[in-house]
């Protein structure tokens, strides 16, 4: 953890932040190294980062709820049980978990870590028996919640340096959301100059065959109105263009782009606490209905994807052996 | 999910060595590295990262490839997406 991590700490980060400085670098350092060339870069990338840093804050501070994952805790804990099949899974989780593994084998490893449970998270609507008055019913319409490809992708030695390991990881998120959108100008600037040169390469053959074209007198287009048209279609070809801008103007529109894009993510990306009643089946229950146990978790939501998130506690007791599994090799023997 | 191969790496680089090559040139952290030896002349590795696209990642392979690292030149692909198996 560096000075850069303290930003994702409990107290909002001050306009006037030093440490701010450190994540001005780090954006440009990922979006694009070439933003430092414009004159004020720092000026003008500061709302955009200032209100990214407040974003993975508030997310990071949403993990206060700490579980205690162990094979021998699964069924004691409602959230465990909703999102592990059964105990065996959760020791096939952890030993797959390499960071949580090399977290435990660094010398200063206390023991006990703290790590972000990371899953998809799906609900499906099924038809399923019910009690309906005082009839069973099969065909009622039911939602199941489904928690899948688990993940522990932050480890931490206690639960505030975890908050802010996942506030850094947010951040760095967002980051890599500002990139994919520099990405996607570049395609699209890329398509519209070949969009262009082909619209160019057209004018000049119409140009050069008018006369003949002139001359058929069949019931071919008017070539002037086509040359019309093409010229038309090469004119708003070139202001779209110019909406991306070329040598430092184009860093302008880039610099724009990342700001844009890092103001805008509290309003694509949502990430909230989310409270289900479920029972055994994970099927989803309303509260008036009883029944079941009430499950909370964090959920991360945005046009692609929705994960749900949980902070959790491991013990080095319950760790099991990475890479060999006796059971395995016993059956293959 | 995206792959970078990276090839030419030096014969004795570690796993959190190529992490920290990666890090420093402002790529996120990487989820696996599958070491490739080949023939043992042009040592590669297969770098996956869980939650980056294909896109992002080409646009920033340019930065790793051509780097140069212990009388080495690391190059740097981004690989292709998987096809699906038509025999399944």
């Amino acid at each position: 953890m560096g000075l850069f991590d303290r930003l994702f700490g409990r107290k909002p980060a001050e306009p006037a932040d030093p440490l701010l400085g450190k994540a001005l670098d780090r954006t440009v350092e990922v979006v694009e190294p070439k933003l430092v060339v414009l004159p004020d870069w720092k000026r003008r990338l500061t709302p955009g980062v200032a209100a990214a840093i407040e974003f993975a804050r508030a997310g990071a501070q949403q993990l206060q709820q700490v579980h205690d994952l162990s094979a021998a805790g699964w069924g004691d804990d409602p959230l465990l049980r909703a999102v592990f099949a059964n105990a065996e899974s959760v020791n096939r989780v952890l030993a797959q978990m390499r960071d949580l593994q090399r977290h435990f084998r660094s010398p200063n490893a206390g023991d006990e870590a703290y790590g972000l449970l990371g899953m998809t998270f799906t609900t499906r609507r099924v038809l399923g028996a019910a009690l309906v008055g005082d009839q069973v019913r099969s065909d009622v319409e039911r939602t199941e919640a489904s928690f899948s490809e688990h993940r522990i992708p932050a480890v931490a030695a206690d639960a505030d340096a975890l908050r802010q390991a996942v506030g850094v990881r947010i951040f760095n998120q967002l980051l890599l959301v500002a990139t994919k959108e520099l990405a996607k100008a570049d395609e699209r600037r890329t398509s519209l100059n070949v969009e262009r040169a082909m619209l160019q390469a057209r004018l000049r053959m119409l140009e050069s065959r008018e006369g003949a074209l002139l001359d058929e007198g069949d019931d071919a287009e008017d070539p002037l109105a086509q040359r019309a048209e093409l010229q038309r279609r090469l004119d708003e070809m070139t202001a779209a263009m110019a909406q991306y801008g070329a040598g430092a103007e184009g860093l302008d529109r880039q610099l724009d782009i990342v700001r844009d894009t890092l103001l805008s993510a509290t309003t694509t990306i949502r990430i909230a606490p989310r409270r289900l009643r479920l029972d055994a089946m994970n099927t989803v229950l309303a509260d008036a209905d009883g029944g079941g146990m009430p499950v909370e978790f964090v959920c991360v939501q945005s046009p692609e994807m929705s994960r749900a998130f949980a902070a959790v506690r491991v013990r080095r007791a319950d760790l099991p052996a990475g890479g060999l599994s006796i059971a395995a090799v016993e059956r293959t023997l | 999910m995206a792959t970078l191969w990276l090839t030419n790496l030096p014969d004795d680089v570690t796993d959190d060595e190529i992490a920290g090559w990666l890090e420093k040139y402002g790529f996120p952290r990487c989820d696996e590295i599958a070491r490739v030896p080949g023939d043992g002349t042009r040592p590669g590795a297969a770098v996956r990262f869980d939650e980056v696209d294909e896109e992002v990642l080409r646009r920033l392979q340019p930065r790793i490839d051509g780097v140069f690292v212990r009388n080495k030149t690391i190059r740097a692909q981004v690989a292709p997406p998987e096809r699906p198996d038509p025999r399944r």
